[in-house]
């Protein structure tokens, strides 16, 4: 397939403000609601009155008890078997675990008035003691938060391979340590919302959501509802962002759903930014205990790790994946013979944890990639060096993954790693000394590899059609929140079929396009949804080329088609697609009993996931004197597999490199000692904007992934992955290049300018004395 | 919400209604009332008042009437000309977009402890001209900034005016601040002004008011100290101060900001 | 509140809530969906809108604020099937993905081309661009479209 770069067909409808995101829609008789959501961490709900509310107008006032399907569960995907319940309810009943969680639900007829009737609803709570950290929760006064989750534990398990406990006293040399990774949260721009349209008559529920899942959505829809799956469509048109934050059913569509069937009305429901701050699922989360083994040659002989996750007062729809992940991801993309991981997830009064880009991956990458840096120094070798050491080598590929997650499985296939870390040496501005510029600032790189899982959770659906004008219509199962699918399937699509691009019209977001989809997350629009269309257009280019053959006398391996056209032994034979779709349909001459030229495809990958390796540099300057820095410099060494279109590959990784700086460097979601969250508005929870993004060069080494018929890798969330490390990596090495220990202080994420001020005193001082969080390690 | 052409019909409702609010940029008080955090039961929008945006000097006095824009203070002759400060600090400001609706009154009266017009005026003791039915009263800065967020204003007047004295011609002006992202505010900031007879400065971030280094400047006014001394001094001012500690920074590593903010004020002016 | 202003040229009337935001009064009263809410305090940058030429949060801005105003959108942008320079360039540049940022940013950057005060480096790009956030491209594509908009 040709490399290439079309501009996108999205652009028109976003650039000139015609597209119809959630809160964009307007349909007639239209109600708006409000949630009220609790302001207290833990407490009983003593008691609710909305009687002011609906004396003063309040259309509907819904509470728990109202429910009436309150017994039924959410659909759960990757459910772990260790997770001892813990799924949310829909509205609060009797009891309240976390700040935002939602206890009632005030309609009325705008927004304005909604929050003023909400305002009149009266609700008393009597607190409970609120258990705001991991080890807190683990304590053993500390009531659990759920039945069966003792000492607060929700799921716990262990992966190991080899002997770690056998293995590590015998190494030559060992480093432990310990890393945070702060909660942290998807924050896309566009929020949660939700226009729920219950069409009494026909028994039929249309639902616009601003999610990822939309079939997910329509499932949960339909079980709640008892409506069977046909009557619900569930349409996410434009979406502005996900990130991981909207790929699962909540609540709230669920009783926004039900409240406009109770009304007869639509109904619209718009959280702000707020209730994005405090309701949509958080992540990352996790504290990370690392030990390494390694013998005099730099070759890592053990991997120890222990994971607490901090996972809320919850566990959501998608279970416990980051923890999964973490664990699945926990080696690397290195040959290590003794490896063991365990999870522990533990339950607090904060709001439940998700997935955000990475999804475990940044958090299995940022001990173990910052531990390697450590290793190295001790070894007095380069960071280039003992990752040439124990990196996976195409001799050893495939090799397969050693751990994975449910059922999927994954193998390092078709890449060459060494020869991308020799990339990374010499083709980027990469080096390891330390220079001090004219202003004073020390200027050093980092390096850190990220490996990145893609093409997650099985099937994707496509249907491909050609109408008698020619135009081709790409139906896909898929959603999209701006990664540009609409464009890619089309040059996929053009491309099999031997039609033009712009006669392709892709369509997505919609479950009323095809009867099974998933949607758009986890990296899996390339592998997954690409392929399917890929394989729809085949059937159809065969259905073509038979009609083709018929229509003149030839065998359909003289056949082709451009633009179009069919061309017979290299001649236009003066047939088009438009044409033969004409041809054969009911009535017209060459009938034949089917439907016209029209296929469906189910990609299937039987779970296997695809690896891809990205390797990052970073180039840092710190200010010795204040401890503040800037990230002067950013490439990044990228395996793609083959990339579908260049420029959308490019704008997601960069995109991501620059929410990974934020990760690292910005952004962090903080409560108090009663677990209430510090954090209220943007101006608390910071992202990166213009002036701290870095300009990021890619360096792209192609592969052909073996695990799907394009030979695409994901590349959706890469571009994250690795960059807290990095800049870690960059960090340490710019105050010391020689010593260890000073790294310590920036073992937490984000890193702050205080953090690193600390550690340029440590490496002065030389006095190891563990940053004050350390204190707050989890109990065992 | 009313919309008054005149200044004395503003007076006339903030007399009557304790409860009003006034609405100059909106760039702090409409974030609040849209977290419903704060809900007046009047507010009045300042926006068509005549009178109180203009800019001018007379008696020795860079006059700025308090819906004067942010944006309109960047690059104005008068402001570069007679408060270089002013022009110093304002690239720290917020936003292209907070700058075109907020003003310099609003940012006075909102007395943010991390902002920077507040610090500026300060340390310049500018004096706040402020109205009301019951008269005109001009408070010194010094006066007016009482702690975070708290001013001396009542709740029936108005700031109407900023004067601040004119700089003397040749002198020169820094400013420092800290902050996690351009835009934001301060972690902790420090502006100077040194001329052959007299030095200023002010520390911001780091309390709920804008510190006035007075000991500094006194010793400046007996001669010029040399770097030992200096660095004295700085240590001085900053071990005044009362820093919080937050999500931001611990109250030591804002003392040791601060600290280094005006340290390179100095070396600036001084160099 | 009655309200008479120009909305993309045209003149309208409306009798408004005085705690109507303008955001909202674009958004659900005139239709006009392009402006897109954010944060609804002001640091996000997705409202922002052009008010007698100076680029505005909107959500920081009642409706009777702007009784005889003249606003601008970005449906204000793009006429007869064209879009505009500036929107022209963030198609070449790829400087949207999602999309629900990008009207915030046009009318940013129309603002300051209207007025012939564009940034003119890439460090002055991006300060210029520091009320406006983005979570999808890492602004680096967006910093792009400005530059070549310079030249």
């Amino acid at each position: 397939m040709a490399i290439n770069s079309p501009l996108r067909k999205e652009d028109h409808r976003l650039l000139t403000g015609r597209a119809r995101f959630t809160d964009d829609v307007h349909l007639d008789r239209m109600l708006e609601g409000v949630f009220i959501r609790s302001p207290i961490a833990h407490a009983l709900i003593a008691r609710i009155d909305a009687s002011a509310a609906i004396a003063a107008g309040a259309v509907l006032v819904l509470t728990g008890p109202d429910l009436p399907f309150n017994d039924r569960e959410f659909l759960v995907r990757y459910w772990h078997p260790s997770i001892k319940n813990g799924l949310p309810p829909f509205l609060a009943m009797e009891r309240v675990r976390y700040v935002g969680e939602p206890v009632a639900f005030v309609v009325a007829n705008d927004r304005y008035l909604a929050e003023d009737f909400a305002a009149l609803v009266e609700i008393e709570y009597s607190a409970l003691g609120p258990v705001a950290s991991a080890s807190a929760a683990m304590a053993s006064k500390a009531a659990p938060l759920h039945d069966g989750w003792h000492g607060n534990i929700a799921a716990q398990f262990k992966h190991s391979k080899g002997d770690t406990d056998a293995a590590l006293p015998s190494c030559a040399g060992r480093v432990k340590r310990h890393y945070r990774y702060a909660r942290q949260i998807p924050l896309p721009l566009e929020g949660r919302g939700c226009v729920a349209n219950y069409a009494a008559d026909q028994n039929q529920l249309t639902v616009h959501i601003s999610t990822q899942s939309h079939y997910n959505v329509r499932d949960n829809l339909a079980k709640m509802l008892d409506l069977p799956e046909s009557n619900i469509r569930v349409i996410a048109e434009d979406v502005g962002g996900g990130f991981g934050s909207k790929s699962r059913t909540y609540p709230e569509e669920i009783v926004v759903s039900h409240a406009s069937m109770q009304l007869g009305r639509p109904i619209k429901w718009i959280e702000d930014r707020f209730e994005n701050l405090h309701a949509t699922t958080h992540s990352r989360s996790m504290d990370t205990e690392l030990e390494i083994g390694y013998d005099s040659n730099a070759k890592i002989i053990a991997l120890k790790e222990r994971v607490v996750v901090d996972i809320g007062a919850y566990v959501h729809t998608s279970g416990i994946v980051t923890a999964e992940i973490v664990a699945a991801r926990c080696a690397g993309p290195y040959k290590i013979e003794n490896v063991s991981v365990e999870v522990v997830c533990v339950g607090t009064n904060k709001t439940p944890i998700a997935t955000y880009r990475g999804a475990g991956q940044p958090e299995a990458t940022f001990p173990l990639e910052t531990a390697l840096d450590v290793v190295a120094k001790e070894l007095d070798i380069s960071s280039i060096e003992i990752r040439r050491r124990n990196i996976i080598t195409p001799i050893d590929m495939p090799y397969v993954s050693s751990f994975d997650h449910g059922s999927a499985r994954s193998a390092f296939e078709n890449s060459d790693f060494s020869r991308m870390l020799e990339v990374a040496a010499t083709g980027t501005n990469y080096d390891e000394s330390l220079v001090i510029n004219d202003r004073g600032e020390r200027v050093s790189w980092g390096l850190a590899c990220g490996v990145e899982a893609s093409g997650f959770v099985n099937y994707e659906s496509a249907k491909v059609s050609i109408d008698p004008s020619g135009q081709v219509t790409v139906l896909s199962g898929i959603s999209s929140q701006g990664q540009g699918q609409r464009t890619t399937y089309a040059q996929v699509c053009a491309e099999t079929l031997g039609v033009r691009f712009e006669d392709v019209h892709v369509r997505v977001g919609d479950t009323g396009l095809l009867a099974f989809g998933r949607g758009g997350f986890a990296s899996r629009g390339a592998v997954l949804g690409a392929n399917a269309v890929a394989g729809a257009s085949e059937k159809v280019r065969h259905q073509v080329l038979a009609v083709a053959a018929t229509l003149l006398q030839a065998d359909p391996a003289e056949l082709s088609i451009c633009d179009g056209t069919i061309y017979c032994n290299g001649s236009d034979a003066g047939l088009s697609v438009g044409k033969i779709a004409a041809a054969i349909r009911p009535g017209a001459a060459l009938y034949s009993g089917a439907i016209a030229l029209e296929a469906e495809h189910i990609f299937d990958t039987k779970d296997l996931l695809t690896l891809g390796l990205s390797i990052h540099a970073a180039q840092v300057a710190v200010d010795p004197a204040s401890g503040f820095f800037r990230v002067l410099d950013y490439r990044i060494v990228h395996d793609a597999g083959r990339m579908l279109n260049p420029m959308i590959v490019e704008g997601q990784v960069i995109g991501g490199a620059v929410e990974g700086i934020g990760s690292a460097t910005l952004s962090e979601i903080s409560y108090d000692s009663e677990a209430q969250p510090l954090d209220g508005t943007l101006a608390d929870y910071l992202v990166v904007t213009a002036p701290e993004a870095p300009r990021v060069q890619i360096l792209h080494v192609d592969s052909r992934s073996s695990t799907n018929p394009l030979g695409v890798r994901g590349v959706g969330e890469g571009g994250l992955i690795p960059v807290p490390s990095a800049i870690a990596n960059a960090i340490s090495r710019a105050i010391d290049p020689k010593a260890v220990g000073h790294e310590m202080a920036l073992s937490k994420l984000p890193i702050t300018p205080e953090m690193v001020f600390r550690a340029l005193a440590l490496a002065q001082k030389g006095d190891l004395q563990p940053p004050p969080w350390q204190n707050e390690w989890p109990l065992r | 919400m009313v919309c008054p052409n005149a200044l004395n019909e503003v007076l006339d409702l903030l007399a009557l209604h304790a409860d009003a609010k006034v609405l100059a940029g909106g760039q702090s008080l409409v974030p609040m009332m849209n977290l419903r955090l704060v809900q007046p039961e009047l507010l009045i929008d300042l926006n068509r008042v005549r009178g109180l945006s203009d800019i001018s000097f007379a008696d020795g006095e860079l006059r700025i009437g308090a819906m004067v824009r942010q944006k309109a203070l960047f690059g104005h002759p008068l402001v570069e000309r007679h408060s270089p400060l002013i022009a110093a600090a304002m690239p720290h400001i917020g936003h292209v977009q907070t700058r075109n609706r907020g003003t310099i009154g609003g940012s006075i009266a909102h007395a943010d402890p991390a902002a920077e017009l507040p610090l500026v005026v300060a340390a310049l003791n500018g004096t706040l001209v402020v109205q009301s039915k019951r008269g005109v009263r001009k408070i010194s800065a010094d006066s007016f900034f009482v702690d975070g967020l708290t001013t001396t204003l009542e709740s029936d007047e108005l700031l109407t005016e900023i004067r601040l004295p004119s700089a003397p011609v040749g002198i020169s002006v820094a400013f420092r601040e800290f902050a996690r992202r351009h835009g934001d505010f301060a972690i902790a900031s420090a502006c100077v002004q040194l001329s052959d007879r007299e030095l200023v400065a002010a520390l911001g971030g780091v309390g709920g008011r804008p510190h006035i280094c007075r000991d500094l400047s006194e010793a400046f006014s007996r001669g010029c100290p040399g770097s030992d001394r200096l660095s004295t001094l700085i240590a001085h001012e900053v071990g005044l101060l009362q820093p919080q500690s937050d999500l931001q920074a611990s109250a030591e590593y804002r003392r040791h900001l601060a600290c280094l903010a005006l340290t390179k004020c100095l070396q600036q002016v001084m160099s | 509140m009655v309200l008479n202003c120009c909305v993309n040229g045209q003149a309208v009337w409306s009798d408004v809530e005085p705690r109507l935001l303008l955001s909202d009064f674009l958004r659900h009263t005139l239709r006009l969906t392009g402006t897109h809410v954010g944060c609804e305090m002001g640091a996000c940058g997705a409202c922002t809108v052009i008010v007698d030429g100076d680029a505005v949060r909107s959500c920081l801005i009642f409706a009777a604020q702007v009784d005889g105003a003249d606003i601008r959108t970005v449906e204000s942008l793009d006429s007869n099937g064209s879009m505009s320079l500036v929107q022209e360039l963030f198609h070449r540049h790829h400087a949207l993905q999602c999309g629900y940022c990008t009207s915030g940013f046009l009318m940013t950057i129309t603002a300051a081309l209207e007025r012939g005060a564009l940034p003119q480096s890439d460090e002055a790009t991006r300060e210029f661009l520091s009320g406006n956030i983005c979570r999808c491209t890492g602004y680096q594509s967006i910093v792009d479209a400005v530059l070549e908009l310079i030249r």
